[in-house]
């Protein structure tokens, strides 16, 4: 006990102690100025004391206690004491009367029996000296240096050193404190800023990344042996709270959380979303106090805590386990709240949480929340990208689909819309499901599934929308029929229709089909991403004018598929009864033709034998006329039978080529002239008159005809010159050869005066079914094929119809002409 | 018996007027024949309907004679421009309107068929021209007895 110390032989320096204190302030901590001061003492050992910090407002001072927040020893620097006694103690003595005490030795002092005091036999103290110390912020505390039983006892004037040290060491605690802080926000700074060149954003790993870094240095600086962080993906009040970031090394069953009682003292703390600071868990009476405290905090624990404390304090005896003491703060960015981390101690010194640890957690959770919330901002950008060209993909898959399918049938809208969604709920994560639902019919209700998870029922029931629908909307589906745009239900459950379908925590996004005015359906988006629904919902407003389209066309095209079907069905039974009356008009006009030619014949042959002049003469003329006139007829029909054939293109081709010559011709035409004569009436004195000499002068020319369309064709000329020949007139029928040798019959009539040809009507009257203006309404037959029929008999062989303007002295000639190679000489 | 005929066909004219004479006697038919629909719109305000006991009408007439002076095709507005095919049932409505209510004969190459609405609309006999000669005979004896009858 009388080995001298070195103290005894050294004067004391503060300003030596706070320089180095101050000069080592990068590694300063409360062990480390304990140690130096207690060296300054030649002390064996330091502690540390501080009132608990609840004792001093609501706790008698009978009940105060001191507690151990930092401790040197010599041979073992874990000293850990929570419940010496303010009064009745010497370093409670110190505090209470503001002196410095010396005891130089223990064991004969009455005030130093306390049962903490044990430790002090341990450490086989013989001598102590105490001394107040006036900490910031202002909180009871004391300074005590401890002998052993090897040194010599404190002298007075090792008490007046402690005095003057205790006086300079809040000082040098603050010092070291403040290095200490501000070296933890400089590392928070450097892990979490965007601008730092190491930022690197979060870990999948909650054991990595910078989030952990963090914890574990603040575990380190507040000697806590868990930092956790707490953080939620969305801002959903769904949304749980995960654990993101932790320095805890043992095995975690929770890892997600939810702002509620339920889930313990992190679940209120969650629910406060207000820092909480509580002095020690394990004190049955520091909780009933923190209750009183705070009346909202009231939480269930799930962990038996203490029989987690030997995992937690293996290298403390049980009697000297330091506090649980518990500080969390709130995370935000701005006014969004992410979550929170918490702060358990403790492993090490300073065994508690002051109010600047307070303030120091504060500032780190701020920086926290702002790089969470620029990193869900950016997931949430890379999320709509993602969300965005996924469903361009999807919707250009579809159309593409669609497309493809128009061109050949009709597109399976049902197939394509089903496929479009399933790809969507793949593609797009924050969506749960797309669920379509039709209005014509509730069975017709389709699912899309996302990640396995079926959340609908096909055939399931659906309420139906009245027609007098009620003030106030009762489902979403309502609501978004009346507002006829996207309405959000943030609590999908609560839907009336599809609530009890739907999963716990989703938002219901509800958008209208519409098809011009008609409702066809709805689209419904069920999503866990409060972030996204604004995107989401004008995702489903494009999806659901997408499907309107897609049901619009799809209608459409069946319309005109069935159309055409019918259409063409139409068209064949056209054709079939075109092609079956072409055949009867072919066929009677076979029946029609062979008696008729027959008859004319037998009325030529017939008007010879009678005596010309004679009644019967002249009725068999007459016959005779009206039998040629039906066997033009006859002709005119088959040709038009013949048109009616829509497989063909129309062409008259002589079948039965035969030579006409000079005299045949003559024959046929004076018979020609005749027949029709004999159908003018006599009243009308108009006669038809076959140039002789025209034709005798050609010799022994001859024609290459098919005769029967020769006589028809100048029939034709010579009907037409019948009816619209002026009254007492001549029509001359002739033949003649032009410079170039062409050879022609002519025939030429007077026409009235109001009938005349102009030149700008001959191309008119040539085609089929056309006539004069006046002619039509002169005569009560004709169908105006008989010039058309003509040109092409002509054009059959080769010649041409010539129709010349009506000239001055009122004739008009129509002329049939034949090149030369129809002609040859004998 | 005084006969009201209206055919453009003068073959057609000719043969019916001995027909008729053959059936109604040489001396006691007068038959009234006009050439087209001009010209019966022209005599119908001077026609004595009084003195008509029949009137057999081709129903697809010409509108005019191509003698007709000065040729004149009708109005724009007026039925008859719509063309010759209904022309004697425009007649026949027209004689009606004047006060005739003796009988009408169609004697046309158009079918019943074609005619079914108009004649029920103007109280007219049907006689198709390919039907047997004697057929016109009979069908206007009939009418002409009915009408005694009433």
């Amino acid at each position: 006990m009388s080995q001298p110390t070195p103290s005894s032989r050294r004067p004391v320096s503060p300003s030596l102690l706070l320089l180095q204190a101050s000069a080592s302030a990068h590694k300063a901590s409360v062990p480390a100025l304990l140690h130096a001061l207690a060296t300054q003492l030649s002390a064996a050992g330091a502690a540390l004391w501080e009132l608990v910090p609840t004792a001093s407002s609501h706790s008698s001072p009978a009940d105060a206690r001191l507690f151990t927040s930092g401790a040197w020893f010599a041979n073992d620097n874990r000293f850990v004491s929570t419940r010496l006694p303010l009064i009745g103690s010497a370093t409670g003595a110190a505090i209470r009367h503001g002196k410095t005490l010396r005891i130089p030795d223990i064991s004969l002092d009455a005030r130093v029996h306390h049962p903490d005091c044990d430790v002090l036999r341990r450490h086989k103290i013989k001598s102590m000296a105490c001394s107040p110390l006036a900490i910031s912020p202002p909180r009871p505390a004391a300074i005590a240096v401890y002998r052993t039983a090897s040194q010599s006892p404190f002298s007075q004037s090792d008490a007046r050193r402690l005095k003057r040290l205790a006086e300079i060491l809040p000082f040098a605690l603050e010092s070291a404190w403040t290095s200490q802080r501000l070296r933890l926000i400089a590392r928070t700074t450097t892990l979490l800023s965007p601008q730092a060149v190491s930022y690197v954003p979060p870990s999948d790993d909650i054991r990595r990344g910078p989030l952990a870094t963090l914890a574990e240095d603040l575990a380190e600086a507040l000697g806590c042996f868990e930092v956790s962080i707490l953080l939620r993906h969305s801002t959903s009040p769904a949304s749980p709270y995960q654990l993101v970031a932790t320095n805890w090394t043992k095995p975690i069953s929770k890892l997600q959380y939810r702002a509620d009682p339920a889930d313990g003292l992190t679940g209120c703390s969650l629910q406060q979303r207000a820092p909480l600071r509580l002095f020690d868990l394990l004190d049955d009476n520091e909780l009933a106090d923190a209750r009183r405290r705070h009346p909202k905090l009231c939480w269930l624990d799930s962990l038996n805590l203490k029989s987690a404390l030997p995992d937690i304090y293996s290298f403390h005896p049980e009697q000297s386990w330091p506090p649980i003491s518990w500080l969390s703060c709130p995370v935000f960015a701005g006014d969004t709240y992410w979550g929170l981390i918490r702060c358990c101690a403790a492993t090490g010194q300073p065994y508690y949480f002051s109010d600047s640890h307070s303030q120091l957690l504060a500032v780190i959770a701020t920086q926290i929340g702002h790089y969470w919330h620029r990193h869900i901002s950016s997931a949430l950008i890379q999320a709509e990208a993602d969300a965005w060209r996924a469903a361009i993909a999807s919707l250009q898959s579809a159309n593409a689909s669609f497309e493809r399918a128009a061109h050949t049938k009709v597109p399976d809208v049902d197939l394509i819309e089903q496929t479009l969604l399933s790809q969507l709920c793949e593609s797009c994560t924050r969506i749960r499901g797309i669920l379509v639902r039709r209005s014509e019919s509730p069975k017709a209700t389709r699912v899309a599934a996302a990640a396995g998870e079926v959340w609908g029922r096909k055939g399931r029931k659906l309420a139906s929308i009245t027609n007098g629908m009620p003030a106030r909307p009762t489902s979403t589906r309502e609501a978004a029929l009346r507002s006829r745009e996207s309405e959000v239900l943030v609590d999908a459950q609560s839907d009336s229709e599809l609530g009890n379908l739907l999963p716990n925590g989703t938002l219901l996004i509800t958008t209208a089909i519409h098809s011009g005015r008609s409702v066809l359906g709805f689209l419904d988006i069920i999503t866990d991403s409060v972030l996204q629904v604004e995107q989401f919902r004008k995702m489903a407003a494009l999806i659901a004018s997408q499907f309107g389209m897609y049901e619009t066309l799809g209608h459409a095209i069946q319309r005109s598929h069935d159309q055409r079907s019918q259409t063409q069905l139409a068209l064949m039974e056209l054709s079939t009864t075109k092609d079956m009356h072409r055949r009867m008009f072919e066929d009677l006009a076979h029946q029609v033709r062979g008696p008729i030619s027959q008859a004319y014949t037998r009325a030529v042959n017939a008007t010879e034998d009678f005596e010309k002049g004679s009644l019967a003469s002249r009725d068999l003329k007459v016959i005779r006329g009206l039998c040629g006139k039906s066997r033009r007829a006859t002709e005119s029909m088959s040709l038009v039978s013949a048109l009616s054939d829509p497989t063909k293109v129309f062409r008259i081709e002589p079948q039965q080529m035969s030579r006409l010559y000079v005299q045949d011709l003559l024959l046929l035409l004076i018979q020609a002239a005749d027949d029709n004569q004999a159908m003018i009436e006599d009243s009308r004195r108009v006669r038809l008159v076959v140039d002789r000499e025209s034709i005798n002068r050609l010799g022994d020319a001859s024609l290459s005809v098919e005769q029967s369309l020769f006589e028809q064709a100048i029939n034709n000329l010579l009907d037409n010159a019948r009816k619209y020949s002026r009254a007492d007139s001549v029509t001359r029928i002739f033949c003649g050869r032009s410079n170039s040798g062409n050879f022609s019959v002519t025939v030429a009539s007077v026409t009235h005066p109001q009938m005349r040809i102009r030149s700008s009507d001959i191309s008119r009257l040539i085609l089929r079914g056309e006539r004069g203006n006046l002619a039509s309404y002169t005569t009560g037959e004709g169908s105006g094929i008989g010039l058309w029929v003509v040109d092409q008999i002509m054009k059959a062989h080769g010649g041409n119809l010539v129709l010349e303007p009506t000239r001055d002295d009122g004739i008009t000639e129509v002329r049939l002409v034949f090149v030369q190679t129809n002609m040859e000489r004998q | 018996m005084h006969i009201l005929l209206l055919e453009d066909d003068h073959l057609m004219i000719e043969a019916l007027d001995r027909e008729l004479r053959r059936a109604f006697g040489q001396s006691r038919l007068t038959l009234e024949s006009v050439r087209s629909e001009l010209e019966f719109r022209r005599r119908l305000p001077q026609l004595r309907v009084k003195l008509v006991d029949v009137a057999v009408l081709d129903v697809m007439v010409q509108w005019m004679s191509i003698d007709s002076e000065p040729l004149e095709a009708p109005a724009k507005d007026d039925p008859a421009a719509e063309g010759h095919h209904r022309a004697g049932l425009r007649c026949a409505s027209g004689l009606r309107n004047v006060g005739f209510a003796g009988p009408i004969v169609l004697y046309t190459v158009l079918q019943h068929e074609d005619l079914a609405s108009d004649l029920e609309q103007l109280e007219v006999i049907h006689v198709p021209k390919n039907a047997p000669a004697d057929r016109l005979v009979s069908k206007i004896r009939e009418a002409l007895t009915r009408c005694q009858s009433r």
